[in-house]
């Protein structure tokens, strides 16, 4: 599983960090950091919950 | 109710079946319950309507609606006409170097660094209460928390909690915004000593920080300060206060769920972010900056919109049974707004409703509204509970 974030979109609220950790880690400007990082099977539901959690809908898991 | 009102009002691009008579701040299907009359305003209005009170201006409740509005700064523009708070009434570009300066303020790092401090301010407050069996939840809790914790991080001294609250309280009711502006003025009688005093000698707090900050090679003027100042202040000391005062409204009518975040306080977390849902407070303005259709609707350059977030954070087609609250919702509310501007305080916000709900169960059994003084909540740009008068077990209303 791949994390798309759309940087566009993306305006650094920083809920993903705060709510998958392990998943989502932000730049220096608070923006989501792991675009096009693969996720491993045992992390594939935490990184659900930061698509679930962000505000502008600007993340999206890919197969 | 529409009598009153004169087809002068309504402009003439303005289709009939889009207006709609509804006062933001005084209308009477708010009464008695501000988000029960939001779900009705819902069945009774599209989307999108107009409304010819305070000079006339269009509302938005409908979640996609106000997820598109956020998101389009070029057509809806946060600049009202009048002083331009900073950062929330400034569009893109200029915006992105006025917000950076607070980021690091309103971090998740930040915030949570403040965990140990405001658990502790919590308890006290909480502690005071506890064995009295009764308390009016607003002045002796939901009020001091937040705002003494915020206005520490201001740099704003304690003294000058109660009158500049009433200030804002009544300027956040107001529903005309000529007239809230002359409150706004109030309001910088007392901040203007202490943005000079900050000016001069900056000190560890979120005003010298402004003060002392670079705005692409210059300082803040003094006009700026007073623009970042009366946005923190009005932003930052009321509507956590009101958020507190909705969840533990409810939960004193939801014995259930009451019962059930007792019985298993890890769900703390998850019945806050349907509480900042099911209760939104805040809305916020935008002006069209050129002549648009817009979802169905033919808007004109200079129309004024009023985002009702309480009641798009209602929008049954995102949150179905919008009325029930349900933990784990499957869609995040828009209650903090969206887009550049959504709120930056929401992690602080967030940080201390769970601290406050954890305690506040934790040291109070279970609790109930004062039959004999029934809460009282207002309209307005942000909704407010006046008075929330609690019981709990073994004592006696007291007159």
């Amino acid at each position: 599983m791949i994390v798309k974030v759309d940087a566009a979109r993306c305006q650094g609220h920083g809920r993903c960090a705060v709510e998958a950790a392990r998943v989502y880690t932000l730049d220096a400007e608070g923006h989501c950091a792991v675009n096009g990082r693969t996720i491993p099977p045992e992390l594939e539901e935490e990184a659900r919950i930061g698509v679930e959690v962000c505000p502008e809908r600007a993340i999206a898991l890919e197969p | 109710m529409s009598v009153a009102h004169s087809s002068e009002t309504v402009p003439a691009h303005v289709p009939t079946g889009r207006v709609y008579d509804f006062d933001i701040s005084h209308d009477p299907l708010l009464k008695p319950d501000l988000h029960l009359g939001l779900l009705e305003l819902r069945k009774r209005a599209p989307e999108i309507f107009y409304t010819p009170r305070y000079g006339g201006h269009w509302i938005a409740q409908g979640h996609d609606a106000v997820f598109e509005i956020t998101h389009n700064h070029e057509v809806f523009s946060s600049f009202q006409g009048l002083r331009a708070m900073i950062p929330i009434g400034v569009d893109p570009p200029q915006h992105e170097d006025y917000r950076r300066v607070l980021l690091h303020a309103f971090s998740p790092r930040t915030v949570t660094a403040m965990t140990e401090t405001i658990k502790s301010l919590a308890t006290e407050l909480i502690d005071q209460v506890a064995a009295r069996g009764s308390c009016e939840f607003v002045s002796e809790v939901s009020e001091p928390l937040p705002v003494i914790v915020f206005m520490k991080m201001l740099g704003l001294p304690l003294e000058m909690m109660a009158p500049l609250r009433k200030l804002i309280i009544t300027a956040l009711e107001e529903g005309d915004p000529v007239k809230r502006e002359a409150t706004f003025d109030e309001q910088l009688v007392m901040l203007d000593p202490v943005i000079r005093e900050r000016m001069a000698n900056p000190q560890d707090d979120i005003l010298s920080r402004i003060a002392t900050a670079d705005l692409g090679g210059r300082r803040a003027t003094f006009d700026e300060m007073q623009r970042y100042l009366l946005l923190l202040a009005n932003a930052g000391l009321d509507t956590v206060v009101n958020a507190m005062s909705f969840a533990t409204l409810h939960l004193a009518n939801d014995q259930d769920l009451q019962a059930k975040l007792r019985a298993d306080p890890a769900l703390v977390p998850d019945a806050i972010e349907e509480f900042f849902r099911r209760y939104a407070v805040s809305s916020i303005g935008r002006r069209v900056t050129r002549d648009f259709e817009f979802r169905d609707v033919t808007l004109k350059a200079g129309d004024r919109f009023i985002l009702l977030l309480p009641a798009a954070s209602l929008d049954e087609n995102v949150h179905p049974d919008p009325g029930a609250v349900v933990l784990n919702r499957e869609n995040p509310p828009i209650t903090f707004g969206a887009g550049v501007h959504r709120c930056l305080g929401s992690h602080l916000a967030r940080l201390e409703l769970r601290i406050l709900m954890g305690e506040w169960l934790r040291r109070i059994p279970t609790f109930r509204l004062d039959p004999a003084k029934a809460p009282r909540s207002h309209a307005g740009l942000v909704y407010t509970v006046d008075h929330l008068n609690l019981l709990w077990d073994g004592a006696e209303s007291k007159p």
